[in-house]
Order: C-alpha cells, then structure tokens, then sequence
C-alpha cells in the first residue's frame, strides 16, 4: 500500500550573545563543566530573571525574516516539569504569545519553489547537558539559560527531502541574519520531528509520533527509520500508536519514550517574574530594515539576472560571506557566469582543500577582479590564470605582481607577434613555402613553434591571426 | 472528585511518593482547597474579565542591556550537591 507522509518540525536553535537570555553568566561554549554559571541558572531561591535585550532582538529578527505576525509585548511563560536538567522545575518559554506567528518560509526543493508555513517561533532558556553511565548520570549546567529560539512549523512537508531542504534554509537563515553560529557539533541546531503516515489520497492526517531531540546531522536517518517502521506497521495491520519517541545514533532506529496516556502536562502560565516587555514600533522597524536579502531571494536573483544556474546559484547562496564575495566582484562588472565559474570551483575548491573560510581567504575580491581583468584584456590565457591564482595564494601576491615576475603577461600586439612569426618561418622556410591552408596540421605546427618562441606568451588568437596572413605571403612567393 | 487513587497518579507523574498517612491529610487538605473554589465559582458576571497576570499595566519596562557578566564560582556551585564528579554533579541513572 501507498501513503501520504506529512511532516511537521520543532527547531531549536541557540542564539548568539554576550550573557544568557534571563541570567548575566556567559553565553558561551566551555569545556569544562558548571563555570559559566550564575545562582539564577541554578534555579537558587529568591532569583529573579532579567531578560536580555539582545536576545528579544534576535528573536524579533528571525519572527520577522519568516514573515510572522509580531505582538505588542514579549510575554513568557511556565513550562512546569520535572527532570535533572531543569533546576528550577520549570522553563521559561513562549506558549501563549510567541514572538512570531503565522508565517512562511519559501525555499527550493530541487527545483521547485515551495513554501513553508510556520506555525509560531518562540524565545526560550535551554537545559543543562547530562552525560549518562553506566550507572549515573553526570549535570553540566554551562548550558542552563543560554537563548533558544524554536520554530514550529506547521504539518506542511510530506517528504524527506522538503524537511531536509527546509531545516537546511532556515539553518541558512540563522547565518545570514547573523543571530547563531548554528555549530551543529555542538548541538546548537535540534530538532523535534512530528511524522504522520495516511493511506495515499486520504484527506485526514495519519495518527501523530513524535520524535524528540533530533540533531540536525541525524534528522534524515531519522526520519527514514521511522517512516519505515510506520509502513511496516501500518501494512501489517497494526495501528499506529500516539507516542513519543528518541532516535538511537548507534541503530539507526526510533525507539518509544512515552505514550499519549503518559504525556507530560506541562501546566503553562504566564511568568509572572516578567513583567510583559513592550515590542516597540521603533524596534520592530529598525529590525526589519537592518534585515540583509535572504538566500531564497539571492538564488532567485542569481538565476534572473545573472542567467546562473540553479545549482551554481544555490552553490553560491549557501554561505553569505560567498555570496557577498562573488557580488563585490559582479557589481565590478565582470561576467556574473565567468565569476561565478571561479567561485563554485577554484574558491571553493581551495577553501575546502586549505579548509578555511572566505574570510581567512588571501585571495580577496579586489585580487579576483585584476586577475578577471588579465583574462578580459587578453593579456593571460585562461590557463595561466589558474596558475597565476594558486601562485597568488601560495606566496600571498597579487596577480599583478605574479604576472611581473613570472614574465607571464602574453604578447598582444600584432606587430610584435608578427616578428616572431617571422623569425619562425626563416627557421623553417623549407616547410613553409610547401604551406597550403586546407593542411591544418601545418598550420599547427607553425602556432607550437610561435609559442615556443615566444615562450608561451604569443597570444594564441592574434598568433594564429598573423601566421596565417604570413604564411599565405610566404607560399606566394 | 479527588480521590486517593488520582493523589497517586498524580504524585507519580510528578515523580514523588509519600506514605500512606501523608496521602489521607492530602486528601483532606484538598477537600478545603475544594471548598476555597466553590467560594471563587459562586463569583458572577466575571465571563468578560481577563484573567490578571500582572497587578500593574506597565510600558516602560526595560530589558537588560547584554553586557555585563556576572558568575559563581564553580566550587561554591558544587558546594550544594550531594555528589560530584570531576567539576560535575552526580545524580542516579536518567534514563534506561
């Protein structure tokens, strides 16, 4: 039989800044455990939160960039429960006025424009970090209190891949607004997967599991063994059950943490610690107006009007510094599809071999445009750019600088040429007065002599050019 | 109706367990809670009333700038806990 899947995710993702969200200790990455702590993060008695401005601005931004509905006032509230990594017994989160609502993310799913409709994006403190043994389970709290956003899509994606391609777009979103780093080994991206399955066609929804805590590297294994596990279920008769499930790294399997009987209630309220924070017009303005253009939008704009193609596009939008790399050197007015040639396969080639980014990259946007402009001006093969652009990075020169002392800058002036064309058909008069345009080979043979004279720099065209309206001359004689 | 039944349930979802005796004063501590509601619900005309979260309507309070950092020592954090590992705190197996 054939199904239906539909898929809904929670995204969680960890915001940049210099405290935590309610607490003054540091947002920051440490090994060692329980030092970027404060009594609030502990849960002490008697503690009061204070939110931080650059957190609701964060979460302003991203509540924006996905098009949502913005309220009045920032309002938390309670999420009451109990487990080791939560000292207070509760959570502070967004459950009845999230940050954003209602609104949309359009991406590409291969080739086709898909949109999808986010149900609300929330701010929120993460949990501290266990680590289990064997017999006991160790607490970090570092992690206590750092700002978490998380997007809640609605159930809009009924395939592998459109969630795929979503989690991807929104990672990219987080980069280019510049709110996380989104370090996926560090668990700063996890996910929450609901994953239904209905008979192909039906109209109502499949029964709901969910699987909780995804990272964002494990989400399409995930979700592949648990589709799987729903079809041999459901092809077996056997209902599936509303549950919630973990994702085992070392099988590769889902595996049942809780039914719906045993569903936690959570029993929110309004946190009444934090008075309601007002979302001013003035705020909100200056966030949408210091938002930079999206990749959907770049892509698009990329294909428009640079006739790039999709893949080369997408290549190119995926990271925002490459992205504003390649637009530095376009708006110099080099051929968006030569740049972009250069970019997808000599930057990223290198940038991946040397494993750095672009901006530890030597090879900057004002060295491609004077290497661009030797191969425009015809002073320089194709070829020997692409030495010349390894040597640069190499001995960290500009190719000016490289074409100097190399000696590399080809001969385009006729004249020159044509005395070393000259001197070359003295060299060999006795094949050269035999000379007849239709033998193709000879006429090879006196451009592999003209270069090698001229030490590789006759430029190959205006050689090519001059030989043959000499080597006419010549046979005439 | 709170029985003593629903008190277990309720105290298991919460993960804690009590005595029997502390389950019968619960019990009975709950029929005055209920009593206490009855006096709420016999409140009239309050269907239009907004649930009050805050006693105060506030516009000008203000979040905290994201500069100043402020923590405990480690050694003074451990200081509460029972056990610990290493610079972390030691707690019976969490999951299965």
């Amino acid at each position: 039989m054939e199904y239906d899947i539909t898929i809904g995710l929670e995204v969680h993702c960890e915001l940049k800044s210099t405290s935590k969200v309610f607490s003054p200790s540091p947002n920051a990455y440490s090994e060692k455990p329980n030092t970027n702590i404060s009594v609030i993060d502990l849960g002490f008695p008697g503690i009061l939160p204070v939110v931080n401005k650059e957190s609701i601005k964060k979460a302003l931004t991203v509540a924006t960039a996905l098009n949502c509905e913005t309220p009045e006032y920032m309002i938390f509230d309670r999420k009451n429960y109990y487990y080791p990594d939560l000292p207070k017994g509760y959570q502070i989160t967004q459950m009845h006025y999230p940050v954003g609502t209602n609104g949309y993310l359009d991406i590409y799913v291969e080739d086709k424009v898909k949109r999808i409709y986010i149900h609300d994006t929330h701010l929120e403190e993460d949990t501290a970090s266990l680590d289990h043994y064997d017999k006991y389970s160790l607490i970090d709290y570092n992690r206590c209190g750092v700002p978490l956003l998380e997007t809640v899509t609605e159930p809009c994606m009924h395939s592998i891949d459109e969630a795929l391609a979503f989690l991807e777009s929104l990672k990219r979103l987080f980069l280019y607004t510049d709110v996380s780093d989104v370090k996926v080994e560090l668990g700063q991206l996890r996910c929450d997967i609901n994953v239904s399955l209905a008979p192909k066609g039906s109209n109502e929804l499949g029964v709901k599991v969910e699987m909780k805590n995804i990272i964002s590297y494990n989400v399409k294994m995930a979700l592949e063994s648990e589709i799987k596990r729903q079809i041999q279920e459901l092809n077996n008769n056997r209902a599936i059950v509303k549950e919630t499930r973990r994702y085992d790294e070392a099988t590769m399997q889902t595996y049942r943490m809780r039914s719906k009987e045993e569903a936690i209630d959570y029993k929110y309220f309004i946190e009444p610690n934090i008075p309601p924070i007002k979302l001013t017009n003035e705020l909100k303005k200056e966030v949408k107006e210091s938002l930079p253009e999206l990749a959907f939008s770049k892509i698009t704009r990329y294909i428009n009007e640079y006739g790039l193609s999709l893949v080369d596009a997408k290549t190119i939008a995926k990271d925002k510094d490459i992205a504003n790399y390649y637009e530095k050197i376009v708006t110099s007015g080099k051929d968006p599809k030569m740049v972009s040639n250069w970019v997808t396969t000599r930057v990223l080639g290198r940038l991946s071999k040397d494993e750095i980014t672009i901006s530890e990259f030597n090879f900057t946007e004002d060295k491609m445009i004077e290497l661009l402009d030797f191969i425009e001006s015809g002073k320089i093969s194709t070829k020997q750019a692409k030495d010349i652009f390894y040597k640069c990075i190499e001995e960290n020169k500009t190719p000016k600088k490289v074409v100097k002392e190399s000696g590399m800058e080809q001969i385009t002036n006729e004249e020159e040429i044509r005395k070393i064309v000259l001197e070359v058909l003295e060299e060999n008069s006795d094949v050269a007065k035999d000379y007849n345009p239709e033998k193709g080979r000879m006429l090879d043979f006196f451009i592999g002599q003209t270069m090698k004279k001229s030490r590789g720099k006759a430029n190959p065209g205006v050689a090519t050019k001059v030989l043959k309206e000499e080597l006419l001359k010549y046979a005439n004689r | 109706m709170i029985t003593k039944d629903k008190l277990k349930e309720y105290s298991e979802k919460l993960m804690f367990r009590l005595e029997e005796e502390q389950y019968d004063t619960l019990l009975k501590e709950f029929d005055i809670i209920l009593e206490q509601m009855k006096l709420i619900e016999d409140i009239k005309e309050i269907e239009d009333i907004e649930p009050m979260t805050f006693p105060f309507e506030l516009d000008n309070v203000r979040p905290r700038e994201d500069e100043k950092i402020e923590t405990i020592d480690t050694a003074m954090a451990l200081s509460n806990a029972k056990e610990k590992i290493g610079t972390e705190v030691k707690v019976p197996k969490v999951v299965e």
